[in-house]
């Protein structure tokens, strides 16, 4: 604390009093401002991780729905879904259970996240219809993501995204 | 803190006061800066519901899509079942069923937005078709929900045609229909084929009571070569002979394919038989070929039935297609 104050000769300086009322007031004034500030930067925090969970929510499904969209020879094994792309790699997206991220593998092998470390995918799953020839249906396919950020204070604030893609390849 | 006071001998307790109302302004000034960061928390919650929303407009897009691919599959016309109106769809529909100004369920045990078990959301969903011109439909699927007293929608727009060029209402597929007959009954032509995957319906017939040969054929020519998903057909064929020369009787038919000028036989629609004495006739059923075939310039579908005997005043003949439909890519 620094005070520029002009004095004059006549006042020898402060008393007791003046000095512990300014000082106590400006304690209070500093723990209530420190207070703040931390309680912000925390809210910073968080809703910088809200961002990210949803971005890398509706990234991934844009970049699991556009891939589905052209692709053909759909199928599930447990909760993953596995098909051909439009340039004939075979496809699987899975969700990684330990790391809670989302894989996308080719064929079958070489399994890659394609959601950030900073958010946990809780659910992902996939349901499959008109996916077998002759049912007279084309392929649909619906996703669902549950995702949430990765911070341990905010963990259970999670969205749930849902959306559907129908193959553009018809089958029978 | 910097303090730059001033005071006079005369005024005692200015200090305080001036303080005060300094760091009452210093705090006024704080509160509303870390308002606007409890306000951008409650914000995200908007920016959120509109991720979810954007995404399930998409699903009410894709279904209608799905379901538009469908008619096309089953032989059906490509805009059977969307009339103009506000629909509803879950991702699990197979058909649009009329707006009931329902909110979605999210089954948290299933983990998917429907209509059928969870908790409510704030989402509601119509489906909005507007079908004025026979080769369009245009789609328009809006989320709405409210909270925390405002409210938000997303709108998604798609026009889907038909390009693949049968049109509404179950006719259209160019065909060239030929019939001919050889007697002196008049075959019956009940006009061009239909692209409907309605076998009941009696497509077109030659037949010649006190002829011997009865021939129809239907022929459709593409713009250009075009790739063919599936084929269905049903045809019929026979004839009948009394008297008391030859009494045999005989039916031919088949599906052909051009390619690059070659006509093929389409595998498996061959159908050809005759008795030496009486009566013959088959009908081939309702059989859809579908592996793909590229480069394909036309279809033809042939069905021919006869009787042999000379007695003509007790022979027939009838040929029938009932349906040749494809499906193009």
């Amino acid at each position: 604390m620094t005070q520029d104050t002009k004095l004059k000769i006549q006042e020898k300086g402060f008393t007791m009093v003046e000095l512990l009322v300014a000082m106590s007031l400006f304690m209070v004034f500093v723990v209530i401002a420190s207070g703040s500030f931390v309680r912000a930067l925390r809210t910073q925090r968080a809703v910088v991780s809200l961002i990210a969970a949803n971005d890398n929510g509706s990234l991934s499904i844009e970049q699991m729905t556009r891939e589905i969209r052209t692709g053909f020879g759909f199928s599930l094994t447990g909760n993953d879904l596995n098909f051909t792309n439009a340039n004939g790699t075979q496809i699987t997206y899975r969700l990684n259970n330990s790391t809670n991220i989302i894989e996308k593998g080719e064929e079958g092998d070489n399994f890659k996240p394609i959601t950030a470390t900073n958010v946990r995918i809780n659910k992902l799953n996939f349901y499959l219809q008109g996916q077998l020839d002759g049912d007279g249906y084309p392929p649909r396919i619906t996703i669902v993501i549950n995702i949430s950020p990765n911070i341990p204070t905010i963990k259970n604030i999670s969205t749930n995204f849902q959306t559907t893609v129908s193959a553009r390849n018809l089958d029978t | 803190m910097i303090q730059d006071l001033r005071f006079k001998i005369q005024e005692r307790g200015q200090l305080l006061i001036e303080s005060v109302v300094a760091i009452s302004i210093l705090i006024v000034g704080l509160m509303g800066i870390f308002g606007l960061l409890s306000r951008s928390l409650s914000l995200n919650n908007v920016v959120s519901s509109q991720y979810i929303a954007s995404n399930l407009a998409a699903e009410g897009i894709e279904i209608t899509k799905n379901l538009i691919d469908a008619n096309i599959i089953q032989f059906r016309p490509w805009n059977q079942g969307f009339s103009a109106g506000s629909f509803e769809a879950a991702y699990d529909s197979l058909n649009l069923e009329t707006d009931g100004n329902r909110f979605l369920l999210f089954d948290s045990i299933n983990n998917v937005y429907n209509y059928q078990s969870g908790q409510p959301t704030f989402f509601k969903r119509v489906i909005e078709i507007d079908n004025n011109n026979p080769d369009e439909i245009k789609v328009t699927s809006k989320v709405n929900w409210q909270i925390k007293g405002g409210s938000y929608s997303v709108n998604a727009e798609d026009h889907f045609f038909n390009w693949r060029g049968s049109s509404g209402g179950g006719s259209g597929v160019s065909q060239t229909y030929v019939n001919t007959y050889n007697g002196a009954d008049q075959g019956v032509s009940n006009g061009p084929l239909t692209f409907d995957g309605d076998f009941s319906t009696f497509m077109g017939n030659s037949g010649g009571a006190q002829g011997n040969t009865s021939i129809v054929s239907s022929q459709h020519t593409f713009a250009t070569p075009t790739t063919i998903n599936s084929i269905q057909y049903r045809m019929n064929a026979g004839g009948h002979c009394g008297g008391n020369y030859d009494k045999s009787a005989d039916y031919n038919m088949y599906v052909q394919y051009r390619v690059a000028g070659v006509w093929y036989y389409l595998p498996g629609s061959q159908f050809s038989g005759g008795t030496g004495d009486g009566s013959v006739s088959y009908d081939t059923g309702n059989i859809t070929y579908s592996t793909p075939i590229a480069n394909v310039t036309d279809i033809l579908a042939y069905a021919y039935g006869q009787g042999h005997g000379e007695d003509r005043a007790s022979n027939g003949s009838f040929a029938n297609i009932f349906e040749i439909n494809y499906v193009a890519r």
